[in-house]
């Protein structure tokens, strides 16, 4: 007796080994890669925000697929931004996936409207799913049309913008921004700047910056002066400045770029030092029979006017961030309240208000290192 | 006792720092830094520090009534029932620690990997498999803290390796800038996460090699301020004393954070979550064995083993009182910091003076 009772128990207790009865197949999820967020405009749908979520056509992703369209792009209009995922459970045969989103898209519009901001950016630091290294573009215009848009080489937009994003290696006319980095400047310095993506037909451009204060759009930079304000932080990798040297255009390639900032007190003043170093080669000159470009007294003079020109064209973003945006994009505020902290005590409470009235001076240290092949 | 049943002074050392690493080490950068700001780091320093008379109390009434564990002698020292009723406090304190760290870790395991399975269920799991360790004896659980020693070193390596490409030690600047009234308050709240470590009430009676006993437990308390550092430089490192002072548990954040070159490895916070589920094991192990032993020396019996399987109903029900996460640290979290405060701190000291005035008399 006993030992068929002892049977009928391990016989039962296989029933509970089976591991993984409730198991969700890879394929059995749909792996959102790019959210986008707008506000909605259509008055005849309830709801405030517009969400935009891409993820891609697994079953295109096979050789020879018969299936043509690449990705899937679902909007919905809904109350709250993070309620938009259930939404679309009532229109998907999936659950949405967001372990592995890449980016996340700002409308513009939804960047006037810093309640809204915060209430998204909250919402995105509490979800566990999502990780907090997110990208975040901003778009010019609506964020769903930089999703919407065909992409050639990546099959998914979300991919695609990734890569595009981590192109740094190239130039430095847009800075990536995660989210948890933007949420950090956006507490410290209370100003950050995110990638600007601009729609035009059938595909869209990174370029230059969206310029954030309390958690608002202010303004907007442009592709060459996103790559002055980077040299200016030494965050340049990679990127071209031009001159001119007797009506020629020279194009001199940054290679190595370091910046650190110096802030001194005299009587009434806070003044702080910029000191850009940058090191480099010479990508094109005039080509003549001479030898033009080996002569220690010509690289001076490149080095001299490169100098000038990064002086100059930080100088009028400096201006601008002072007296146009009030607001201290270059970090300046969080420099002194780490290195300075006594005077940052005293300043601190209104350094909106000081902010444009300190002097910052633009040191650049240019080396033209190389010529290329020729001499 | 048993021939078998001994300590040795590496499993003591290993013992020590898996006992008082365990939820705290989630929830600790964040909490420092909300009364310390950057300067937290010298609060978890001096924490360490004002453990160690603690650890030297302990190991010199190990050494008075050698062989002997803590709830046995404590009876000879100040009488039979004053002693049952600091056994009863133990007891309690025990109980609503390990209640306060199961619910703990169901929550996070919760947030992070089993959404959709029951709270309850993850808290019953994870105590039957304690109860397990917790039936055998001090033996088996010290070479269980040597195992899973590496395990942690393992995983503070990975943790620092990975975050080195987007530290920012600016974060912690500027230094000092504290008010000194601060420091009491940071350190009692380090104070708590270094709780555990009264596993050597026990262990001191079993140790091989009592001479080195003292310097084995101070090394470590070291080894555990070391790792408590690291995380604290680390978290502050990445997310700044803004981002620092908001989450709730930072260094679970950092692993979501940590990227690599390509797609290859992303979102590695499950792997650190199985590895944590093994520190957190080895936190709850030694605790409930400790429970049992205690019950054991109050009802008087020989074995402590039968004590432990009853305890587990009692602790999920304490678990599952606090209604939300905040009011676990809050309400349950101070309980526990009272009743440590009165098992580490109070308790043994008075037994350690009432001892030396008996020894006194004696002489």
């Amino acid at each position: 007796m006993k030992k068929y009772l002892m049977i009928v128990f391990i016989i039962l207790i296989t029933t509970l080994l089976t591991g993984c009865w409730d198991v969700v197949e890879i394929n059995e999820r749909i792996f959102v890669t790019a959210i986008g967020i707008d506000l909605n405009e259509d008055p005849n749908v309830e709801g405030e925000y517009l969400m935009t979520y891409v993820y891609p056509n697994i079953a295109s992703i096979k050789e020879n697929s018969s299936q043509k369209e690449a990705k899937f792009v679902k909007m919905t209009v809904v109350k709250s931004p993070f309620y938009g995922s259930r939404q679309l459970t009532t229109r998907l045969d999936k659950p949405l996936y967001f372990k592995h989103t890449k980016v996340i898209v700002i409308g513009e519009d939804l960047l006037k409207e810093p309640d809204k901001i915060k209430e998204i950016f909250d919402g995105l630091g509490r979800d566990p799913r999502i990780n907090r290294k997110v990208k975040i573009i901003v778009a010019q215009g609506k964020a769903k049309d930089i999703l919407n848009v065909k992409t050639e080489q990546e099959l998914v937009i979300g991919g695609y913008l990734n890569s595009m994003l981590q192109n740094k290696k190239v130039s430095a006319r847009f800075t990536e921004q995660n989210f948890s980095d933007l949420i950090k400047d956006l507490q410290i310095s209370k100003v950050s700047t995110a990638p600007r993506a601009v729609p035009k037909k059938d595909e869209f451009k990174l370029s230059g910056a969206a310029i954030l204060k309390d958690y608002k759009l202010i303004g907007w930079l442009g592709e060459m002066e996103n790559s002055f304000l980077a040299l200016s932080k030494g965050e340049v990798v990679s990127d071209i400045i031009n001159t001119y040297y007797e009506d020629t255009i020279i194009s001199y390639i940054i290679s190595n770029n370091i910046a650190n900032k110096n802030v001194y007190l005299d009587k009434d003043n806070i003044n702080v030092d910029i000191n850009i170093y940058t090191e480099g080669y010479l990508q094109e000159y005039k080509y003549e029979e001479d030898t033009n470009a080996f002569d220690e007294e010509f690289l001076q003079t490149v080095e001299n006017r490169l100098e000038n020109e990064i002086e100059e064209n930080l100088g009028k973003i400096i201006d601008m961030f002072q007296n146009k945006y009030r607001s201290d994009a270059l970090g300046i505020g969080e420099h002194i309240s780490k290195f300075h902290p006594r005077v940052w005590k005293d300043i601190g409470g209104n350094w909106e208000e000081i902010f444009p009235t300190i002097n910052i001076n633009v040191n650049a240290d240019v080396k033209v290192r190389r010529t290329g092949l020729t001499k | 006792m048993e021939k078998n049943n001994r300590v040795s002074n590496r499993q003591l050392q290993a013992l020590i720092i898996t006992t008082s690493i365990g939820v705290g080490i989630l929830s600790l950068p964040s909490s420092v830094a909300d009364i310390m700001g950057n300067t937290g780091w010298l609060a978890i320093l001096l924490g360490g520090l004002a453990i160690l008379p603690f650890i030297y109390i302990m190991n010199k009434l190990g050494e008075m009534y050698r062989g002997k564990i803590f709830y046995d002698y404590g009876k000879e020292v100040v009488g039979n029932i004053i002693f049952k009723i600091f056994s009863s406090i133990y007891l309690i304190y025990f109980l609503v620690l390990l209640a306060f760290i199961v619910r703990v870790f169901g929550e996070v395991i919760k947030a992070f990997l089993l959404d959709n399975t029951p709270l309850e269920v993850i808290i019953f799991t994870m105590l039957l498999a304690t109860s397990y360790i917790g039936r055998s004896n001090i033996e088996a659980i010290s070479r269980m803290a040597l195992i899973i020693l590496p395990i942690i070193i393992i995983i503070t390596i990975v943790f620092i390796l990975f975050s080195i490409p987007t530290l920012d030690f600016t974060n912690l600047l500027p230094v000092f800038q504290i008010n000194i009234k601060d420091i009491p308050r940071g350190m009692s709240t380090v104070f708590f996460s270094y709780v555990g470590f009264e596993i050597i009430l026990i262990a001191l009676a079993y140790i091989e090699d009592s001479e080195n006993a003292l310097k084995c437990s101070f090394n470590g308390i070291f080894y555990t301020t070391i790792i408590y550092l690291v995380t604290f430089l680390i978290t502050i490192g990445q997310l700044g004393i803004h981002e620092l002072k908001k989450q709730i548990w930072p260094s679970l954040s950092i692993m979501s954070e940590v990227e690599l070159p390509g797609f290859f490895i992303e979102n590695i916070d499950g792997m650190l979550m199985a590895a944590w589920v093994l520190i957190v094991f080895a936190t709850m192990g030694p605790a409930i064995y400790t429970g049992g032993v205690i019950l054991s020396s109050l009802f008087d019996t020989k074995k402590h083993d039968f004590f432990v399987l009853p305890m587990i109903p009692i602790i999920m029900g304490l678990s599952l009182i606090p209604e939300s996460l905040s009011q676990v640290y809050s309400t349950m979290g101070n309980i526990v910091k009272y009743l440590a405060v009165f098992s580490i701190v109070i308790a043994p000291t008075i037994i350690f003076i009432v001892a030396l005035f008996k020894e006194r008399k004696s002489l």
